[in-house]
């Protein structure tokens, strides 16, 4: 037995920032960019929680279930100029709705790209990223997706139902600071998910 | 012939009755000058000994894996005068620090206050007798007052020691039993005397005591081979490492392992020195001696490999491994290229402080990479920084790509340019449109489209400031060996020393006995309150102003504005009491208020001469 285990009680000890699950973390970048000018800005860089569905989604994909594989981000906003995020319930691992009640709504954005790998030799940061493009985004559920709306949560979703939304399964989810949507300027939004095996 | 061993009293073959006896019977039992003859027949073996020694070194000196590191002479003359002789002597460098003695320290001097000009109190009582050694003696076995039949044998560690080139002694070699002193006379042939430390005029006299089986610098490494590299520093193991490695690094071509050989010696790390060797057991031991650093060690079946524990194991260091010739076994110097770490720029490009630091379960990452000018087509002013993470790479309207890469505006300008020109097969290649964006890593762009299969990471993990100096000024015999068609990326990883001020405040270490009447002070000169004393008017406690002052410490800034804090709108304010005052690159841009001292400037350490 590991002399450095032996006597240590067996609670985490780790500190209550600390990322709750070693193995498996997403990190997400939102620029907002200038088709014409090519100049972007980094508006958001942000850790994700992964939810309870991205366990299930996990389990999909290891079993080879079809269409388990990441293809959406929700995109959530609101429209109230008065909106204020510290009103917002805090993300668990259950929070796998996006309200569309109001002046909420959210776009569901398919990927731009196939989702990239990174591996890493060793295991020790394989990394997948998801990026979606937003210029011209879909039509929005809910409020109208408009120069008023402010993102303020995004996820990232499998279609289990390649033909529909009714079978979304949320893998991940961050809420942030809102950034209004500004329809002159393009959104990209990268995430990645690293998965350890150390 | 076999080499006459090395034990005191001299035996076997140099043995003086043996000598004498096969000289004869008239000279062992008629010549009336016995013992004067067998003084002479043991004079003339211990030269021939001596001679014989000295031919098997530079016979050895053929080799620069056999040559010897110091010379051996089996009698070294000791020359001491009385008026060289000093007591329990304070050096630079012999882990004396600033104000009172840390408790971990030498056990003979924790707690102590040391002052400059005066000798260092043992906490034993006893006395250490200093005396400058000649430069080129290293070591010895031990110190006799007479080669023959010697009334005192000082033993090396027992009675004396080396200390700094210090010879040290536990005994006044001057009044050691029955040694036979010298008196010293000027020109003129009066009395020489010397004044000692307590203006005590004294006459000065030699003692001549002889070092027995010495270790002595002959400059072998340096004469034999050091000159083809224009080393020519004080002999040493790791001079001859170096040395050696260079030859084997010339001889045998630029190998991965001969490359890391070579770094590895100049940290006095020895590679693995035959063909193969089994590891049998690894251990980590601190050698005996106040001071000594904790050594790792690692034993295979034919040699024993150590290293200072800051280096941990090379990762296939394990028992029962199987190491090959020149495979250093510590991680003094680590190399990457892709074949053996496909990814290396992502995770390598890392100090080794960092990557200890690093969470148990995550992996430091390196930040970024600045690459040099030269290094790509064009014309460039100064580097090019490409960081290791996702970045936007954007192809605006025009077809004109944005990489993400910083440097002077018109380096990057020119680079985009550079990209631009290809846009077609690039945009194609990331599957991105005009008035598109993608996320990219901008390093890992660089690497796997350009330069993975070309370059070569050799990571040099310095200990001291000290190897990184010799190093970097001897690379110059590296650079012209490795190949020309592989770009080498040398990351000098420098283990800075961190610089404890302690007791500049917050402590009343110093004790001015000159200053009038007894008392302690901060080293910075406040008082136990962090106040200047009054002066004799009473109306300020400053002494002199700490913006004036010739020399001051402050705390690094890490940003251009640092706000410190002091109560300036509070007239008489309380000590330790809230306050603005603002430093900015550098400089105070208010006055400390009267009656402000350094310890009230929390952040900055003012530090007054005068």
């Amino acid at each position: 037995m590991n002399d450095e285990l032996q006597g240590k009680p067996c609670t985490p000890t780790e500190p209550a920032d600390y990322r709750a699950n070693r193995d498996c973390a997403g990190f997400i970048k939102i620029w907002q960019f200038d088709p014409k000018t090519g100049q972007s800005w980094l508006k958001k860089e942000i850790n994700n929680t992964i939810l309870y569905g991205g366990a299930d989604l996990l389990a999909y994909a290891l079993a080879g279930k079809a269409n388990s594989g990441i293809s959406h981000m929700y995109v959530g906003f609101n429209n109230n100029a008065s909106f204020n995020i510290g009103n917002e319930p805090a993300v668990t691992k259950g929070s796998t709705t996006f309200r569309t009640d109001g002046d909420y709504g959210y776009v569901r954005v398919p990927l731009t790209f196939p989702a990239a790998f990174q591996a890493q030799t060793n295991y020790e940061h394989n990394t997948v990223f998801f990026t979606v493009m937003l210029t011209s985004p879909p039509e929005s559920e809910g409020a109208e997706f408009n120069d008023d709306s402010k993102i303020h949560t995004i996820g990232l979703a499998a279609a289990l139902n390649p033909s529909g939304d009714n079978n979304d399964v949320i893998f991940s989810r961050a809420q942030f600071t809102p950034i209004t949507y500004d329809p002159a300027f393009g959104l990209t939004v990268t995430w990645g998910v690293r998965f350890t095996a150390i | 012939m076999q080499t006459p061993h090395l034990l005191y009293p001299s035996q076997g073959g140099v043995n003086r009755n043996q000598l004498l006896a096969g000289l004869g019977y008239f000279w062992n039992n008629v010549f009336k000058e016995k013992e004067t003859l067998q003084g002479l027949t043991a004079a003339g073996a211990a030269q021939v000994v001596q001679e014989h020694y000295r031919l098997a070194e530079l016979v050895a000196c053929m080799s620069t894996k056999q040559m010897p590191v110091f010379g051996r002479r089996c009698w070294f003359p000791l020359l001491i005068k009385r008026s060289e002789v000093k007591t329990n002597l304070l050096l630079y460098g012999d882990g004396t620090v600033f104000g009172e003695q840390p408790s971990n320290a030498d056990p003979q001097f924790a707690g102590q206050t040391f002052k400059f000009g005066r000798d260092k109190t043992r906490d034993d009582g006893q006395t250490r007798y200093y005396w400058k050694a000649p430069a080129e003696l290293r070591s010895f076995s031990l110190i006799a007052d007479k080669l023959v039949n010697p009334n005192n044998a000082l033993i090396k560690n027992v009675d004396s020691t080396m200390e700094f080139g210090y010879l040290v002694l536990k005994t006044n070699p001057f009044e050691l039993l029955g040694v036979n002193t010298t008196p010293l006379f000027n020109p003129d042939g009066s009395p020489a005397t010397y004044t000692d430390v307590n203006n005590r005029v004294l006459p000065d006299e030699t003692v001549l005591l002889w070092a027995y089986n010495a270790q002595v610098d002959e400059r072998y490494a340096a004469v034999s081979w050091g000159w083809l590299f224009g080393m020519f520093q004080e002999s040493s193991l790791v001079q001859k490492y170096v040395i050696s490695q260079l030859i084997n690094l010339y001889s045998n071509g630029p190998t991965i392992n001969s490359i890391k050989a070579v770094v590895a010696a100049f940290m006095g790390v020895q590679p693995v020195i035959g063909l193969k060797e089994t590891v049998k057991q690894i251990y980590t031991y601190t050698p005996p001696g106040h001071g000594a650093r904790l050594q790792r060690v690692v034993e295979t079946d034919l040699h024993v490999y150590k290293a200072d524990a800051y280096y941990t194991l090379a990762s296939h260091v394990k028992v029962g491994a199987v190491v090959e010739n020149g495979d250093p076994l510590f991680d003094v110097v680590e190399v990457h290229d892709y074949v053996n770490h496909p990814t290396w720029w992502r995770t390598k490009l890392v100090p080794k402080a960092a990557i200890n630091n690093v969470e148990a379960a995550g992996q430091a990452q390196s930040a970024q990479l600045a690459l040099p000018s030269h290094l790509f087509a064009g014309s460039y002013n100064g580097e090019l920084v490409f960081t290791n993470s996702m970045e936007l790479m954007t192809v605006d309207s025009n077809g004109n790509i944005n990489f993400p890469v910083s440097g002077t505006p018109a380096d990057v300008a020119a680079f985009n340019w550079s990209l631009t020109q290809n846009s077609a097969e690039i945009t194609k290649a990331v599957g991105v449109n005009a008035g598109q964006a993608v996320a990219v890593n901008p390093l890992d762009f660089l690497f796997e489209n350009f330069l993975k299969t070309g370059t070569v990471l050799v990571k040099i993990n310095f200990r001291t400031i000290e190897e990184a100096e010799w190093l970097t000024a001897s690379f110059k015999h590296i650079r012209p060996v490795i190949p020309k068609n592989v770009m080498f990326l040398f990351f000098l990883d420098y283990n800075l020393p961190v610089d404890d001020y302690d007791w500049l405040n917050e402590g009343t270490g110093i004790t001015l006995e000159d200053y009038g009447t007894s008392s302690s002070w901060n080293a910075d000169g406040t008082n136990s309150d962090g106040r200047f004393p009054h002066n004799s008017a009473g109306a300020a406690y400053h002494q002199s102003d700490p913006t004036l002052t010739l020399f001051s410490l402050s705390k690094g800034l890490t940003r251009p504005k640092e706000f410190i804090d002091l109560n300036t709108t509070n007239p008489s304010p309380a000590v330790g009491s809230e306050a603005a005052m603002v430093v900015r690159e550098g400089q105070l841009t208010a006055s400390v208020p009267v009656g402000k001292t350094t310890k009230e400037v929390n952040n900055l350490l003012l530090m007054t001469f005068g």
